[in-house]
């Protein structure tokens, strides 16, 4: 084997890797026995990747974390499927029967009642959800916003990206749309992705900061402007970018 | 309703957390993006724990999840050809140089010059340890294409390194990263 050809099979071959057992690696270490020049040059590169790696895993991490990966995974679990306690079995008492029908339809009053509700909504569930049903559904799947709340933009740098009619989500399965979705196309900065705008009434734990910031999941910034929380969720490009953008100006 | 987290997933974070964090930033060369693919990668191992086998296997395959988010999002960039990459007009990144040590900002700086498909496979080779084959392996490409962006890559970067190691140290004062 020529030098040439040993230096570049010792590159590739990662110190205490297998690779040196191979027929290559023992064809390497045959030329190494015999060329001063080579061992030289392994012990260089052998040096700088040994230097190189120890400060290459030696990454400072942030305060706190571990718990604030904890507290989101907690959040992230999904809830527990709800099993009726309740169970009639069949009795030929009339009496029996229309207690049960009573009863029946109680519970049902009480759900009709319970769906036409609002439910509280958490930032990390809106994000999953809103994330999932953009992302996921084919555009002709996604219904327009049916005016459930009054959605409005009045911040000029963003009006002017979100230019199309928003799209309406269901994300509590009840009645009515909870969030309103705005298209977000801008082209000089390679970003495509939504603005998701809910009312800050409809959610159990309010992002602090009223500008975009980069955040608790993945692919979203949120902020909210006292009245509504805003989310913008990148399907392509560099949310960062546009945060640093946009930074300053709440919608 | 909060439930609690699947089981063993406390001790997984517990035990990874700070690599799979270290192993994001060295991606990412951001602390914000690196605390994002980190949570995300949890949370996808959460909902994934299952395929997960092996425990001595959850680190490799923490990375992976961690590598893999991090390419999708990338994914919408164009990629740059090395010999496409022009010297930075704007001035260097503000890094504590410490003698001729190399360190933690001034390897980052260097990394985050280099496109995404070459800072890579050298994370995966210095990072991981992995040989030249398993990244071929890993990264779905043939050897010779992984032969040529680390051979091209770790050149670069060391010209970078040895070239701010023999400088004057002219940003010795400057605060590092907020990490």
């Amino acid at each position: 084997m020529d030098c040439q050809t040993a230096r570049q099979l010792i590159e590739m071959l990662a110190e205490g890797a297998e690779d040196w057992r191979s027929a290559e690696g023992e064809s390497v270490q045959e030329h190494l026995t015999e060329c001063a020049l080579c061992q030289s040059v392994v012990a260089d590169i052998r040096g700088w990747d040994r230097r190189l790696q120890a400060v290459m895993v030696a990454v400072p991490v942030p305060n706190g974390l571990r718990d604030r990966l904890l507290s989101q995974l907690v959040k992230s679990a999904s809830p527990p499927a709800v099993h009726s306690a309740s169970h009639f079995p069949a009795q030929g008492s009339f009496r029996r029967i229309a207690a049960g029908l009573s009863l029946s339809l109680a519970l049902v009053a009480g759900i009709a009642f319970w769906m036409s509700q609002p439910a509280q909504l958490q930032m990390a569930s809106i994000q999953d959800s809103a994330v999932e049903q953009l992302q996921n559904r084919p555009p002709d799947e996604l219904s327009q916003f049916d005016g459930s709340f009054v959605a409005e933009i009045v911040d000029a740098k963003w009006s002017k990206v979100c230019t199309s009619p928003p799209v309406g989500l269901n994300l509590d399965g009840r009645s009515g749309h909870d969030v309103a979705a705005f298209r977000v196309d801008i082209p000089s900065l390679r970003f495509r992705g939504w603005l998701v705008l809910i009312p800050v009434s409809r959610i159990s734990d309010l992002p602090v900061t009223s500008v975009p910031t980069m955040g608790s999941y993945a692919r979203t910034a949120a902020w909210n402007d006292g009245k509504y929380v805003f989310v913008c969720l990148s399907e392509q490009g560099s949310l960062q970018s546009l945060v640093d953008q946009f930074q300053g100006g709440a919608a | 309703m909060q439930r609690p987290l699947a089981p063993g997933m406390a001790e997984l974070v517990e035990e990874h957390y700070r690599a799979v964090f270290g192993y994001a930033y060295r991606l990412s060369g951001s602390v914000i993006e690196s605390e994002d693919l980190t949570q995300q990668t949890f949370m996808l191992a959460q909902s994934h724990l299952a395929q997960l086998r092996e425990l001595r296997a959850a680190r490799g395959w923490l990375y992976t999840i961690a590598r893999n988010e991090f390419l999708r999002r990338r994914s919408a960039s164009p990629l740059v050809a090395l010999d496409d990459v022009s010297e930075p007009v704007s001035p260097e990144p503000e890094v504590s140089w410490l003698d001729d040590e190399l360190n933690s900002e001034q390897l980052q700086a260097a990394l985050n010059e280099l496109p995404v498909e070459f800072r890579v496979p050298v994370v995966l080779f210095y990072f991981e340890n992995l040989s030249y084959r398993d990244i071929a392996q890993q990264l779905n490409l043939p050897l010779g294409t992984i032969m040529s962006r680390l051979s091209r890559a770790k050149s670069q970067l060391r010209l970078k390194l040895e070239k701010h190691l023999l400088e004057p140290h002219t940003s010795r004062d400057s605060q590092p990263p907020s990490a």
